[in-house]
């Protein structure tokens, strides 16, 4: 059976899991961390860095380190969500060629999803790693929120990064496939998510048959840990303003450093009561001495810093909860979702807002990425009785006189599915009408998201209202929306075929999995080398320091030269190798190393 | 000394620099007062070598930048300073229980010069010379007839003249002087290149090589008492015991090579050991 790894393509960290005989389990990446940054950075050198790596540069390589990219995917450069990214963000988003968005990075500019990829293709190599075989399936998340262009666009990165995503899910309901597994629940839970960039909450339904329905679902998409780091380096850079009368702001790489130290207090300060922040050397006074920064922050100190933020998160919950026209007593459970949620302030609020204590059995880094394994597993594992439904995200409907509106598909409907409903004109002797097709949940036209329009022209000339038009919406299994408009009168038709698109045309995607491919042979041939070298060094040094002993042992002979001149050029070799990075001759000499090194211990212990 | 000429004060062209010293056939480069004969050419500076490197640095160096490098020179061991054994760039036993420190001298070149440090030979680069006559040995020569003084107000001829001499540091600090006041200066740049190459090479070569794994020794309240400023108290907080030094300097967001000499100068003063990663 192919195996299926889940992935949570998280807005500031993502993760990786897999179902392993029968148990969900994250993988950790090369460092031994569960979770890698969703952040890509390209180096003066040009290379590529993707993860810790990246994020432990981001302040001092700001232009060109990519971060929050999901906040783009997916989205026309005309979206207000991008033009306000273009005012915020450290690196440069352009317009792309199809009116979609990329991004700057050095001499070239890639496609949000591209940069998604990059992601993408690490957390792939991460679970190829641990698995010790190639991948190729992959169910990756989504926020409950995004539109089907979105969704494309989250496919088309896995696409770029040599994936097949076979399900697209949202998070909320991956929380809860995981919080459930196993268990057979029915019941209305909370998921209160609060990550490293974004909050959401969401309320789900959990039916009988494994159907999970996102009854309501909100959020704020610049609501994050980050902002809770924001409030320690704003308080420590005062506080050294205030002592030294120097604006750590004002130095990079002074800043990168207070990022890092804030996000480390703020981590321990969920278990313990108060931490020291230690940064010595971290800037030059004017007197060419260098200043050390030493501060202590306690638990209370992050709780009054960042109080209106844990506040406004149970704002956002409120409201919803007004929406979905849902009690508090009706949830019958709460889950909360990312590192934020270990912070006991934020435990502490969540527990008071709903009146019950947030459930502890679920990982909040984790749990996203396990339930989309759990999801991968059942989709190829046909004992398993899972059924897992698609549904659409977003209402579906067309625009009406007034711009308002009318919706035909409802969100979280199960495709496929057709609807059909009677329009009329809204003037005298209108002979011709536009229809948009728009998603959303907004009743005023301009906040949905457009799909796409068409003209359906030769109606009978007639005073208004009384010309019907018959509109179809049909969404078959692959989930390509068709809208049909037919003047019931005439049998005049016009339809239009919607299909999500991410921005990019095939060629340009075909490009881009080529581009990655060559990047990972690249960077297998790489650590080929690094692997090769590593074990080569470790060779040459042991040899090197056996080189007097045995040269004075076989000085008399001339075998013994001989052989020591043989070993000389091995050394001599390996590090011409080494020089031109050439693998498959440092690979040739190991043996050969490893002969001689074998020779010169028996020479030397036979002496001894 | 012994009955060893000793050249005028006329510093040697590029050719006459032995870059083959690393070699295993090879023992230590030698220099005047070092205590070992040598068939190869070798630049024999008029002044002991601390001397020397002092006058030859006084141009570029503040008083404390200098006392510092003569500090860190590598046949200066103190042990109280420097824990040697990790610091040398040599093949010492990592196992050993202890060392011989006279054995570890003998592996350092005894120079103050960077030069005696780099295990490749550097790019030649084209010294803008005259056809005829312009050759290393000519220049010695021809002192016989036109003495040829170092112009010290001359920054090009400097430039040559520290390059020549394997202070590679010294020549990069004129190069980038001279590109400051004129980007345009061909020679400058030339010099640049080289100098950057080489000094890469070594510092590279003293820490292990690029995949090596540097690790703080230090207690977070020892190294408050070093003498650092705020950019190796950065690269400092980069260094995490997982990352290799190729990854340090990508995420150093520094030069290369100006984050290359800050590990090598940890590593000198203790602050930090290299492992090979695992």
């Amino acid at each position: 059976m192919e195996r299926v790894i889940g992935i949570d393509l998280g807005t500031t960290n993502s993760c990786v899991a897999i179902v392993e005989n029968g148990t969900p389990t994250v993988i950790p990446n090369r460092g031994g961390y569960k979770t890698t940054p969703s952040m890509v950075a390209i180096t003066e050198a040009g290379k590529r860095l993707v993860g810790h790596i990246a994020k432990r540069q981001a302040i001092t390589n700001a232009e060109n380190t990519v971060f929050s990219a999901k906040r783009l995917i997916g989205r026309k450069w005309s979206s207000p969500q991008v033009k306000n990214a273009v005012l915020t963000s450290s690196y440069r988003i352009v317009e792309g060629p199809h009116g979609d968005v990329r991004i700057q990075l050095r001499d070239k500019s890639y496609s949000v999803s591209e940069i998604s990829a990059m992601v993408l293709q690490e957390m792939k190599v991460i679970a190829e790693d641990y698995l010790g075989e190639p991948v190729q399936k992959a169910v990756v998340t989504v926020p409950a929120y995004f539109n089907d262009n979105q969704r494309q666009a989250t496919k088309d990165a896995g696409q770029i990064a040599g994936l097949d995503v076979i399900r697209i899910i949202n998070e909320p309901t991956a929380a809860a496939l995981a919080y459930g597994f196993g268990k057979n629940l029915e019941k209305l839970i909370s998921v209160y998510d609060l990550g490293g960039g974004t909050f959401d909450i969401s309320i789900l339904e959990i039916g009988a048959h494994g159907v999970f329905k996102v009854i309501a679902t909100a959020g704020d998409t610049f609501l994050g840990g980050e902002d809770f780091d924001a409030r320690i380096i704003d308080w420590l850079v005062q506080g050294f303003k205030d002592e030294h009368n120097i604006d750590l702001r004002q130095d990079r790489m002074a800043l990168q450093r207070l990022k890092d130290a804030a996000e480390k207090a703020k981590c321990e300060l969920s278990t313990v009561k108060e931490t020291e922040i230690n940064l010595p050397f971290i800037i030059s006074s004017g007197r060419n001495e260098a200043l050390h920064l030493q501060q202590s922050i306690s638990r209370q100190t992050l709780e009054t810093l960042c109080e209106d933020l844990v506040e406004r998160t149970i704002e956002i919950c409120k409201q919803t909860m007004l929406d979905a026209k849902l009690d508090k007593d009706e949830v019958e459970d709460v889950i909360l979702v990312g590192g934020m949620t270990r912070m006991p302030k934020v435990q502490e609020s969540v527990a008071a807002f709903f009146e019950r204590d947030p459930c502890k059995g679920v990982h909040p880094d984790e749990v996203v990425a396990l339930g989309a394994a759990i999801q991968g597993s059942a989709l190829t594992d046909d004992k398993q009785q899972m059924i897992l439904l698609d549904v659409t995200p977003h209402s579906l409907g067309i625009m009406t006189f007034g711009s308002f509106f009318e919706e035909l598909i409802p969100q979280n409907t199960t495709v496929p599915t057709s609807r059909t409903k009677i329009f009329t004109t809204s003037r005298d002797n209108q002979t011709a009408v536009k229809i948009l097709v728009m998603q959303g949940e907004h009743e005023r036209a301009e906040e949905n998201e457009m799909l796409g329009e068409f003209i359906l022209t030769g109606l009978r000339r007639a005073p208004k209202g009384q010309v019907e038009i018959e509109v179809t919406f049909e969404i078959n299994a692959d989930g390509i929306v068709s809208v049909s408009a037919k003047d019931l009168e005439t049998g005049q038709q016009q339809s239009i075929q919607v299909t999500a698109t991410s921005g990019l045309t095939k060629d340009e995607i075909k490009e881009m999995i080529e581009s990655a491919k060559e990047y990972m042979v690249d960077r297998r041939s790489s650590e080929d080398f690094e692997a090769a070298r590593q074990e080569a060094e470790k060779l040459i040094a042991e040899i090197e320091r056996l080189f007097p002993q045995v040269e004075v042992v076989v000085a008399s002979s001339d075998f013994g030269r001989e052989a020591v001149n043989k070993a000389r050029r091995i050394l001599r070799d390996a590090k011409q190798a080494m020089d031109n990075r050439d693998a498959t001759a440092l690979k040739s000499l190991i043996e050969a190393l490893a002969r001689t090194q074998r020779m010169f211990k028996g020479v030397v212990t036979k002496t001894q | 000394m012994g009955d060893r000429k000793t050249p005028q004060s006329i510093l040697p062209a590029t050719e006459e620099i032995d870059t083959e010293w690393a070699d295993l056939d090879n023992e230590a480069p030698t220099m005047p007062g070092g205590g070992m004969d040598s068939d190869r050419p070798t630049a024999v500076p008029p002044e002991p070598p601390e001397q020397y490197a002092r006058r030859l640095m006084a141009g570029t160096m503040s008083p404390e930048e200098e006392r510092k490098a003569l500090s860190q020179a590598p046949y200066k061991i103190r042990d109280s300073l420097i824990p040697a054994r990790d610091a040398m760039p040599t093949l010492i036993d990592e196992n050993a229980g202890s060392y011989d420190i006279e054995a570890i001298e003998r592996t350092i070149p005894q120079v103050t010069s960077p030069a005696a440090h780099f295990v490749r030979k550097p790019e030649p680069i084209p010294l803008n010379l005259p056809e005829e006559g312009g050759g290393a040995l000519d220049l010695v020569r021809g002192a016989h007839s036109t003495p040829v003084i170092p112009q010290p107000d001359d920054p090009l001829v400097e430039m040559r003249d520290r390059y020549a001499v394997g202070d590679f540091t010294g020549a990069l600090a004129i190069a980038e002087r001279l590109l400051v006041e004129k980007p345009s200066n061909a020679e400058a740049n030339r010099y640049m290149v080289s100098c950057r190459d080489i000094l890469t090479q070594m510092y590279t070569a003293r820490l292990g090589s690029a995949g090596q794994v540097p690790r703080v020794v230090l207690a977070a309240d020892q190294i408050r008492w070093l003498t650092l400023d705020h950019r190796s108290g950065f690269l400092l907080s980069c260094v995490d015991g997982i990352s290799s030094v190729e990854e340090i300097l990508d995420v150093s967001g520094m030069q290369g090579l100006d984050a290359l000499r800050i590990l090598c100068e940890l590593l000198q003063q203790g602050v930090i050991e290299m492992k090979p990663k695992r």
